[in-house]
C-alpha cells in the first residue's frame, strides 16, 4: 500500500510554476518550512520542471515541407504549385 | 518557443485550398509539431513520418476546425492523437512504457572532464530517456507544456480532461522527472 506523505496534493506544481495567490503560497511555503516530506517531493518536482524546461527546442527538418508538398501531389492531381499566385484548388478527400 | 498569431482569415484561405496561406500556418508551428512529436515519441524517424501526417490531416481536414476554440488547442489535440494512435500502432505501449513511479537512472558515471556542448547534449538525451519512461497520459500533459508553455487550462481542453487531471499528472511526471535524473542534480 502506498503512503500519501504528501500534504499539500498536487497544487504543489502550481507552487513551483508561481500560479497561487499569496495566502496559499503562504501556506505552502510555511507547510515546506516544517514539513521534510513536502520538501521532498517539492525538491523533485521543481527539478523535474527545471529540467524541462531546460530541453533542446529541434528545428523541424528543412525538407519536411518538401515531403508533405510530393505526398499532396501523389493524393491528389488537382494540386499544383507553378506560380507565386496559385490558388489551389480544394484538395480532394 | 515563440508561436506567431495566425489571422482567422488565413484559416478560410487555407481551407478554400491556398497554398501560400497553408504554408503559412505550416511555418507557424513546423517547430511546435516537431519537438512535440520528437519528444512523444522519442525518436527523429519517427517524429519525421508523423509531423508529416499530422500536415497533411491539417491540409485535408483544416475546414473541419470551427474557430469555437482556438486553432492551437484544435492543432495540437490532432497532433497528440497522431502520436498516440503512431504508439499505439507500433504496439510501442507495452514495450516502451516503464511505469513512471520506477526511479530508473541514467546516470553517466563518467567523471571525465567534458565540453559544456558535449554535457549539454548528454543532459538532453538524460531528458529524453526519462521522458520516454512516463506513461503516455503523463508525457502528454509534460510535452505539451514544455512545447508551448501551454496553461493547464489549454491542456485540459487539448486532452479533454479536468484541471486537477492535468496538475495531477503534471506533479507526477516533473516527480518522476526528478527522481529519474536525480544524477543530474547540480547540472541545470
Amino acid at each position: 500500500m502506498k503512503t500519501n506523505t504528501n500534504h499539500i496534493g498536487h497544487r504543489l506544481v502550481f507552487y513551483v510554476h508561481d500560479e497561487l495567490d499569496e495566502r496559499e503560497t503562504t501556506y505552502i511555503a510555511t507547510h515546506l518550512e516544517q514539513c521534510a516530506a513536502c520538501r521532498g517531493e517539492y525538491e523533485l518536482i521543481k527539478k523535474g520542471a527545471e529540467m524541462l524546461a531546460s530541453l533542446k527546442s529541434i528545428p523541424a527538418p528543412r525538407n519536411l515541407w518538401d515531403t508533405i508538398l510530393r505526398e499532396l501531389r501523389s493524393q491528389t492531381e488537382s494540386f499544383t504549385e507553378d506560380s507565386e499566385k496559385t490558388h489551389l484548388p480544394k484538395i480532394n478527400k | 518557443m515563440n508561436r506567431q498569431k495566425i489571422d482567422k482569415a488565413i484559416f478560410q484561405r487555407a481551407a478554400d485550398g491556398d497554398h501560400y496561406a497553408f504554408k503559412h500556418i505550416y511555418d507557424a508551428y513546423r517547430d511546435h509539431v516537431y519537438n512535440l512529436t520528437y519528444y512523444m515519441l522519442g525518436n527523429e524517424n519517427d517524429a519525421y513520418d508523423v509531423s508529416q501526417e499530422i500536415f497533411l490531416k491539417l491540409f485535408t481536414s483544416i475546414d473541419q476546425f470551427k474557430h469555437e476554440s482556438e486553432f492551437s488547442t484544435w492543432f495540437y489535440r490532432v497532433s497528440i492523437n497522431a502520436c498516440l494512435d503512431h504508439m499505439r500502432k507500433a504496439n510501442r505501449l507495452k514495450t516502451r512504457y516503464v511505469n513512471h513511479t520506477e526511479t530508473d537512472s541514467f546516470a553517466d558515471t563518467s567523471t571525465e572532464p567534458v565540453d559544456s556542448l558535449v554535457l549539454r547534449n548528454q543532459i538532453n538525451t538524460d531528458i529524453e530517456k526519462a521522458i520516454q519512461t512516463l506513461s503516455p497520459k503523463l508525457r502528454s500533459v509534460m510535452v505539451l507544456r514544455y512545447i508551448d508553455g501551454l496553461s493547464y487550462e489549454d491542456i485540459s481542453k487539448i486532452l479533454n480532461c479536468s484541471l486537477g487531471t492535468v496538475s495531477s499528472r503534471l506533479n507526477r511526471g516533473y516527480k518522476s522527472l526528478g527522481k529519474a535524473l536525480i544524477h543530474l542534480k547540480d547540472e541545470i
